[in-house]
């Protein structure tokens, strides 16, 4: 089945796929757009449904090949998942510099290391920050934003609270990730394949 | 008025308190009753005028339709608009139709001031008070019930926004300490909000959890359901705005476009919350959403 929505303004993309979708149990079928606005929505709309899929360019044309229910699933993700076992990699970052001689200098390296980690393969499964670690996850800058990035790819990325009592940084200012307590910490550390300690 | 900054309507000076105000809207249909597309029509094509603090006193319509449609509907659309007129004292006093395939109704309006006082989009001191009048999210709603995967109660709720009429508000606005007034139309609030702070040279801060939003706008959005304005506008803005609320999925509900949106006004921050008690006893899904301080770094706009 191949569902042409090529030169079909917004939603109608979406409809499509919706209506073919919603009408079979399982299989793999084709979805054809032309614009970029199609692309991400019927991106967004099929992430929604949980279903698996890929995307081909070719020129100004992205072809969706897509696969409902439990038989079918797509061949190049299952490579994928066999060549690489996800690793359960925590990053524990304990403190607001990577070393501690030069402060200036160890927050630029800090900025560094942490804008670099979407880049690597497997990302880490979460990451935890403790003792002044919090002032990066509280203080706006372009740090934030890459880790927003990795959450929205399914980084957990944990705050300690007692922590941020500590310092008397209420939790409305945390600007990424979640709240932790130290039973939680331990329990990702202990349950961790690697640990990367900054 | 001259065109430096992007005023809501065109202004024409009689005297000393005397102002005509200009402004022409249409849109296609947004619903499937001509005569409630009307009234939604009348009320978007009036929403700068009352964005400036003006009275509308006439309107010319300008119609675009197919000679096959069943004249019924036009009378009824014409009517929903006429009813919208009538409440606020403005006379339909002509128009224009074209032949085209697709139906587009809207209308050249112009309003009067007398009290000298007119109200520009720029003009923000610091310290002030952000207002917004209605929910967002009328075109993420309004793409769902045109792909017919919405319910019959987003169909109403989102509805009832757009014909919510901001007359009342801009009257509302009046007895407050207000510097800055604008309606939230196409570029949704996102570009409004920018044009108002950066004309203004001030940052906006907006706090994205105290926004209003139609039920249900976030599960469309994640569905994929934006329309392709809400792209356009988030792209014009790119690397001008920073947006660091936790919630990163609402991100693109904060650029779409508002088809009869509301009032965005900036308030003294002493008057802020009798203002917005105000409009919200007089119906409006009104709420405080964000503050103007200080530019820094050449950055007008930020959503926490």
């Amino acid at each position: 089945m191949v569902i042409d929505a090529r030169g079909k303004p917004c939603p109608t993309p979406v409809i499509m796929t919706k209506k073919y979708l919603d009408s079979i149990t399982e299989g793999t079928f084709t979805v054809i757009v032309d614009s970029e606005v199609s692309k991400i929505n019927v991106s967004k709309f099929l992430e929604s449904q949980g279903v698996s899929f890929e995307i081909d360019q070719s020129g100004s044309e992205f072809k969706f090949t897509v696969a409902k229910g439990f038989s079918c699933s797509l061949p190049q993700t299952d490579q994928k998942s066999e060549s690489q076992p996800s690793k359960n990699i925590v990053v524990f970052i304990t403190s607001e510099t990577i070393g501690h001689e030069n402060l200036d200098l160890g927050k630029i390296l800090m900025a560094g290391f942490l804008k670099n980690l979407k880049e690597q393969s497997p990302l880490p499964k979460t990451i935890i920050f403790v003792n002044t670690g919090v002032f990066i996850t509280t203080r706006e800058s372009d740090i934030v934003s890459a880790l927003k990035e990795l959450e929205a790819d399914g980084v957990e990325i944990l705050n300690c609270g007692t922590c941020l009592n500590f310092f008397n940084i209420d939790t409305k200012n945390l600007l990424v990730g979640s709240v932790t307590d130290a039973y939680t910490v331990a329990r990702r550390l202990f349950d961790a394949d690697k640990v990367i300690r900054v | 008025m001259a065109f430096e900054t992007n005023d809501d309507a065109g202004v024409f000076k009689l005297d000393e308190n005397k102002y005509l105000i200009h402004t022409v809207d249409f849109i296609t249909p947004v619903c499937d009753d001509p005569y409630t597309f009307g009234r939604i029509s009348a009320i978007n094509s009036m929403s700068d005028i009352f964005a400036m603090g003006g009275d509308p006193i006439n309107a010319l319509s300008v119609l675009m339709y197919s000679c096959d449609i069943d004249e019924s509907i036009i009378s009824e659309m014409m009517q929903g608009a006429c009813d919208e007129f009538t409440k606020v004292k403005c006379s339909l006093i002509g128009g224009h139709t074209v032949d085209d395939a697709e139906v587009k109704l809207g209308f050249a309006v112009t309003g009067l001031i007398t009290d000298g006082r007119y109200y520009k989009n720029v003009g923000v001191r610091e310290g002030d008070l952000l207002i917004y009048t209605k929910p967002l999210g009328i075109g993420i709603i309004s793409t769902a019930v045109k792909g017919e995967i919405a319910s019959r109660e987003d169909e109403v709720n989102v509805i009832d926004t757009m014909i919510t009429s901001n007359y009342q508000a801009s009257k509302i606005v009046k007895r407050y300490d207000v510097s800055a007034l604008t309606d939230v139309t196409g570029f949704g609030l996102g570009g409004h909000a920018f044009e108002m702070a950066s004309g203004s040279n001030k940052l906006f801060e907006i706090f994205v959890d105290k926004l209003n939003f139609l039920p249900n706008t976030l599960e469309f959005a994640n569905m994929g359901i934006i329309p392709a304005g809400a792209y356009y506008n988030k792209q014009f803005l790119a690397g001008k705005y920073l947006y660091l609320n936790r919630n990163i999925s609402i991100e693109i509900a904060m650029f779409d476009p508002q088809t009869s949106g509301g009032l965005l006004m900036a308030v003294s921050e002493k008057d802020a919350s009798k203002l917005n008690e105000e409009l919200m006893n007089a119906g409006y899904k009104s709420s405080i959403i964000g503050v103007a301080k200080p530019i820094k770094d050449d950055l007008f706009l930020k959503f926490i």
